[in-house]
Parts: structure tokens; C-alpha cells; sequence
């Protein structure tokens, strides 16, 4: 199953009459109903495509049961993850879980939460704020929501042909979700995203730049590795009582230690680096571009240098650039390259 | 999916990362690392005197060794990456204020006559009671032989060294040229000067600190002034002309001892003045300790005081007298600008 394009279009076109319950939603109010459950409809509808799912929209609505906290809790619990592909999920949505639409949103959200993406940021944080399930109600006030607005009422109203329509006025909601400003999530949720993945990237992009500076270093000069270069610029700019405390404290080691100690900050601003680049590649390309050049400049200025001393950092900053991007290709659908949902499914 | 994607990748990244660190690593040893066994020092047209027998206490445990061993000698410099230059391609150049610049290679230099000297070094951080000071057997040709052969001019008043990476340390001509064993120095305690020593060619200029004279690796001398240049630490503060300041050191005892006959034994040092008496304060009253015999005035020396350590808390405290009189200071300075003073003081208990 490929979660990452779904057939949405074709399935929209079934439902001639949507665009009015784009108009409609908006007068829905109704307090009542979870905010979850409107979360987790948005992006949901157009991508569930079975006709079994249609099925459970025809159950009558239940508003008691999928009112509770014990759904609530229910949905949020791994379990309830477990269920997701199988017919007891299905079932318990199609009975219980009814705001039927609304809950393919949750559908969806437990479907991104899968076992295939749990690991990774965009895909099981994602699917947490869709889902709403780890974020508290009152971080949402509902009636801000036109979407779960409309889920309340709905549902009552609703048969199976028509929830569909719903589902596609809210569809809407989800292009505006695709706009890169989650209506429900705080910035925060969002900027979390990718933080392992892209912390991982960032640390073995830094890995692969020094790893093959080293390398290269090795057919120009030790001296010209930028790792050596700017330590030993940083050795030179160390105040006299600094460089007192290192050599009485470590001795023989406070180079070792001056060394581990530039290791630590590379990383660190490396994983920073790749966090970021996880959201937007070209920061990736940019800091480790950067640090390149850094390293370059610093090896070229340092005294007795060769002009052919930029040539470690230059060749590490390329190959840091290209794993960065590798990485983030790898890990990251390439439809997040570009809005989802918005000027179409092309 | 895009886990197992992820995964590859970063899995062919952390194994690129390895492969082209460590084997960098193992091309840059393999291609640069310079075999100092390729050095054969010859017997020294001046052998250093023969020791003196008591010179060398060596029966006293904790007492620091006459000798320092090179793999114990202590190591301060700015070099990340141990320079490695092959005795074939070292050449040192004199230029400046002379009136016959030269350039010398290792050859021409193993043609000089040699010396054996016993100096003991002194790095500039050495705390009070710190280990940034070690004694060593050095050869080497005079410095001043060759300077003199250069042309030295009479308004020269400090000689820029250079190593190999450019590093610069400014050593004032006057100690060089007044005859004391300033050496341009290629062995050490009998053995070609370590890579982490300057191999293949270090200065030794006895009775200064190291960063105002014992350049390893050095490629380069240039005669100027004082006024002319600072050199790199004068640069960051530090004085640019430094003596090593009269000091002694406890060794032995530290921390809790028994109760009875305790060996109080340590180090004092004032390099090329030379040591003529130590004493041990206990708790605040002062005993003459007795010394090793003196090897050269440009080593330190060793000394002792048998004490009846009675139970109870106790300071320990030494000072030092040189040969000029000069009795160390108790005036505590921290090593910057040119060196830190201050009694040694050992707090131990005896039960």
C-alpha cells in the first residue's frame, strides 16, 4: 500500500455535490465533538479508497461512544495502531467510531502511524498531530475548527454518500494544512518533525566531510586536514590562562582533549545542521557548505600553508553536501518536496 | 520504506565516514611518518663529564628520576599533528641581521662537532609543584659556533626561530652566545630526538623557559631585535625574554603516611645559576635538606630530609637557594607572564 500518493482525485469525483458542504461547513457548530476527530479526518477522506470503508459510513452514527474518553484513549494506545489494517478496526470505526468521515481522518492518522513510518518524524509526528491522540483537547479548542464542527453534525444527518462530501469540504482544510501552517498544531509540533532522522543525517553528513577531508588530506599534507587546521588556529587564538588550565589539567592529553572537544561542537552543530535540512534540504547544503568553506579558509591562512590546503576541506564540504542531500532524499517521501495537497495531485 | 531507505543510506554514510576517516588516518601515517632509527648520532666530540656519584638519588621511592625517560618527557607545544620531516629534506636557514646568511642541512650539521649536555627543561606553565619539567642528556652542535660562522651583528638582540608549521619562539641572544651549551640539538638521552621532541633538530638553551628557546622542528633563524618582533607568545602576553625562576618541588610523601622515619625528598631547579641549598619547612620551622651531588648548573637537583613524623596533620612546605643567593620567593604568582612562583607546600596526614 503506498500511503504517500493515494488515489485522492478520482475518488473526489465521485461526490459531484462536495462543493457545497464547502460553503456549509463553516455554519456547523457544535462543541461537542472532539477535536481529534476532526483532526484526524483532515487529509483523510480522498485516501481512503475501499469500498469496505464505505461500508462502515453507513452505520448510524454514535455519538456516545465515540464521544468518550474511553475512544479517545482507545485511539491513542498502540493497540488501537495494531487494529488499524485489520477488520476489527474497520469494524470498530464503522460501529462505535462514528463520526464515520471524520473518522477516516483518524483512519488515516493511524494509518500514518503504522509500523512503516513510526520511526520517523515526518510520518509518526505527523500522524500524532493528525491524530490528535497525544495532544491534549484543550490545546485545541474545537469550536475553532470549522471541520470538527461539522463532524458533529454530520454524521446524524449523513448516509454513506454524503459523508463523502463532507469529507471533501474538508479536504480543503487539509490543502490549507498542506500549506506548511498546520491549523490545529503549534509551530512547535510541526519545527519537531524529523528531529532523529535529521539529527542522524547531520551527524553522518559531518562524519562523511571530516572522514574524507582526512582522506584527501592524506595526498596533500596532515596539516592540511581542516580539523587540524582549525584546531591548531584555535590553539593560537587560546588565552594564555586557558592554555595554562589545559596544560596542567591534561598534560600530555590536552590535545587529545582540544580535539574531542571540537568533535562534540562539530556534532552538535551538525545535528542542528541536519534537523533542519530534514525541513528544508537546502540549509543542509548551505551549513555544511559553510562549514567547508570554514574550514578551507582557516587551512589557507594558517602560516606556512599551501594554496593546495583548501583542498581537504573543499573536497569534505562536497561530500557532506551530498550525503546531506542523499540522507534526506532517503529518508524523507520525496512528495514532501513539495505541498500535498494543494494546486492538485499532480 | 523510507525507514529502510533511510537506513541503507545512513548505514553506506557512517560506513563511507569510517572508511575514509581511519583510512585517511592510516594514508597520513603511512606516507608522512618520518623513521627517526634513520638517525645514527655519533660519539660527541665533548662528552658530558661523567656523572658524579651521588648525583643520582635513585633509592627513595616516589623521588622523580634523575633522568627523565623520553616517552616520560614532558610534551607542550602547538602542534596538533607531530611534524614529520625527513633528515634529507631539513635544512635550517640563518638570515636576519648576519653578514653571511646560510642555509644548513642535516648533513653539514652532523659534520659540527658534537656535544653532550645534561639540561633540564622548563615549560613556562609549570605550577607550583606541577610536572612540566624534565632532564634530559642532550647532543648537539653549539648554536653560538654557527652563529658566529653567520656573521652575527652586534645589534642583534633576539633570534626568531621557526618550525616547520611556521610556529615562531624568540630566544634573546645574549644566553645563547655567552657560552653556556646552547645547543641545535639532534640526540636525546642517547637516542635520535622523538618525533614529539623536534625530530630531527630542537634547541636547547639551558636556563630558559622552553617557549623563549626550545624550538623543536626548526627550520628557520632570523637575528633581529626585540623592538623589531614579538615572537608567537610574546605575542599573547607572555614576557619575551623569560629565566626559569629558582623553584623546588616535594615528590615524596603525599597524602597519609605512618608514623615514624618518612623520607621528605623532592626536586629544585634553578637552571644554569644552579641549586646550593633546599630547605624543608615543617610545619613552619625550616631544615636543610641534603642534596645529590651536582651534575651540571643547568639540572636540576635532587635532595631529601629524613623526618620523625609524629601522628597529626602536618604542612610541608620547601624552598630553594641558588647558586647566586637568591633564595626563592614565597610570593605566590600564577605562570603567566613569565613563570609562577611560590613555595610547594604537601599537607599529609600520619597515623
Amino acid at each position: 500500500m503506498s500511503f504517500q500518493d493515494p488515489p485522492r482525485r478520482p475518488r473526489l469525483s465521485r461526490y459531484p455535490a462536495h462543493g457545497q458542504y464547502e460553503d456549509d461547513y463553516p455554519s456547523y457548530q457544535h462543541t461537542e465533538v472532539d477535536y481529534s476527530s476532526g483532526n484526524g479526518y483532515r487529509g483523510s477522506t480522498g485516501r481512503t479508497g475501499a469500498a469496505g470503508q464505505r461500508a462502515a459510513w453507513d452505520d448510524p452514527p454514535q455519538q456516545s461512544v465515540w464521544s468518550t474518553g474511553s475512544q479517545r484513549s482507545l485511539r491513542s494506545t498502540g493497540a488501537q495502531r495494531s487494529l488499524r489494517s485489520t477488520g476489527a478496526q474497520r469494524s470498530l470505526r464503522g460501529s462505535g467510531y462514528q463520526q464515520s468521515v471524520w473518522d477516516t481522518g483518524s483512519q488515516r492518522s493511524l494509518r500514518d502511524s503504522g509500523s512503516q513510518r513510526s520511526l520517523w518524524g515526518t510520518g509518526a509526528q505527523r500522524s500524532v498531530r493528525d491524530s490528535g491522540a497525544q495532544r491534549p483537547p484543550w490545546d485545541d479548542p474545537p469550536w475553532d475548527d470549522p471541520v470538527q464542527e461539522t463532524s458533529w453534525e454530520a454524521p446524524a444527518q449523513q448516509d454513506g454518500w454524503e459523508l463523502p462530501r463532507r469529507a471533501s469540504g474538508a479536504l480543503q482544510m487539509i490543502s490549507d494544512d498542506s500549506s506548511g501552517q498546520p491549523r490545529h498544531a503549534a509551530g512547535g509540533e510541526r519545527r519537531s518533525r524529523g528531529l532523529l532522522p535529521g539529527a542522524v543525517a547531520g551527524f553522518l553528513a559531518a562524519a562523511v566531510a571530516i572522514g574524507v577531508a582526512n582522506l584527501v588530506a592524506a595526498f596533500v599534507r596532515p596539516q592540511a586536514s581542516p580539523i587540524i587546521a582549525v584546531g591548531e588556529a584555535f590553539i593560537d587564538r587560546t588565552p594564555p590562562a586557558l592554555k595554562n588550565f589545559a596544560v596542567q589539567k591534561f598534560g600530555e592529553n590536552d590535545k587529545n582533549m582540544l580535539l574531542l572537544g571540537m568533535y562534540v561542537t562539530i556534532a552538535l552543530i551538525a545535528v542542528v545542521i541536519g534537523i533542519l535540512a530534514w525541513r528544508r534540504v537546502a540549509i543542509g547544503v548551505a551549513g555544511i557548505g559553510l562549514f567547508g568553506l570554514f574550514g578551507a579558509f582557516v587551512a589557507i591562512t594558517r602560516p606556512e600553508s599551501h594554496v593546495t590546503d583548501v583542498i581537504p576541506s573543499v573536497a569534505g564540504g562536497i561530500a557532506g553536501i551530498a550525503t546531506i542531500v542523499w540522507l534526506v532524499r532517503a529518508g524523507r517521501p520525496a512528495s514532501r518536496y513539495r505541498p500535498r495537497w494543494t494546486g492538485g495531485n499532480s | 520504506m523510507d525507514r529502510r531507505k533511510f537506513l541503507a543510506a545512513g548505514g553506506g554514510a557512517a560506513a563511507v565516514a569510517a572508511v575514509t576517516g581511519f583510512g585517511g588516518q592510516y594514508l597520513q601515517d603511512k606516507r608522512f611518518s618520518v623513521n627517526t632509527a634513520s638517525v645514527k648520532l655519533n660519539a660527541p666530540a665533548v662528552k658530558a663529564p661523567p656523572l658524579p656519584s651521588g648525583a643520582e638519588i635513585n633509592d627513595i621511592p616516589g623521588l622523580t628520576a634523575f633522568y627523565t625517560p623520553n616517552s616520560q618527557f614532558y610534551r607542550v607545544d602547538t602542534a596538533l599533528v607531530v611534524p614529520q620531516i625527513s633528515p634529507q629534506s631539513w635544512q635550517l636557514r640563518i638570515h636576519g641581521m648576519v653578514d653571511r646568511p646560510m642555509t644548513l642541512t642535516f648533513a653539514d650539521l652532523m659534520k659540527r662537532p658534537m656535544i653532550d649536555h645534561d639540561v633540564t627543561l622548563t615549560c613556562v606553565s609549570e605550577s607550583v609543584g606541577g610536572n612540566l619539567l624534565g632532564n634530559a642528556r642532550w647532543q648537539g652542535a653549539l648554536l653560538a659556533d654557527l652563529l658566529k660562522e653567520a656573521g652575527i651583528q652586534k645589534g642583534a638582540t633576539q633570534i626568531v626561530m621557526r618550525d616547520v608549521n611556521g610556529m615562531n619562539l624568540g630566544v634573546a641572544t645574549d644566553p645563547v652566545m655567552d657560552g653556556r651549551a646552547s645547543l641545535l640539538a639532534i640526540g636525546m638521552n642517547g637516542q635520535p630526538l622523538p618525533q614529539e621532541h623536534g625530530f630531527p633538530v630542537r634547541v636547547v638553551v639551558p636556563g630558559l623557559y622552553g617557549y623563549v628557546s626550545a624550538c623543536k622542528w626548526v627550520v628557520d633563524m632570523e637575528l633581529t631585535t626585540f623592538a623589531a618582533f614579538d615572537a608567537y607568545w610574546a605575542k599573547r602576553g607572555w614576557s619575551q625574554q623569560a629565566p626559569i625562576k629558582t623553584e623546588s618541588r616535594i615528590d615524596t610523601p603525599k597524602g597519609n603516611v605512618a608514623a615514624g622515619k618518612v623520607m621528605i625528598a623532592g626536586v629544585a631547579w634553578a637552571q644554569h645559576r644552579g641549586i646550593e641549598a633546599v630547605e624543608v619547612g615543617i610545619d613552619g620551622t625550616w631544615h636543610q635538606a641534603t642534596l645529590a651531588a651536582q651534575d651540571t648548573i643547568d639540572t636540576w637537583r635532587q635532595w631529601y630530609y629524613p623526618w620523625q613524623a609524629t601522628p597529626g596533620n602536618h604542612t610541608l612546605q620547601v624552598r630553594a637557594t641558588d647558586k647566586t643567593g637568591y633564595t626563592q620567593t614565597a610570593v605566590v604568582h600564577r605562570p603567566e607572564p613569565n613563570g609562577a612562583t611560590g613555595y610547594h607546600t604537601v599537607h599529609v596526614t600520619v597515623a
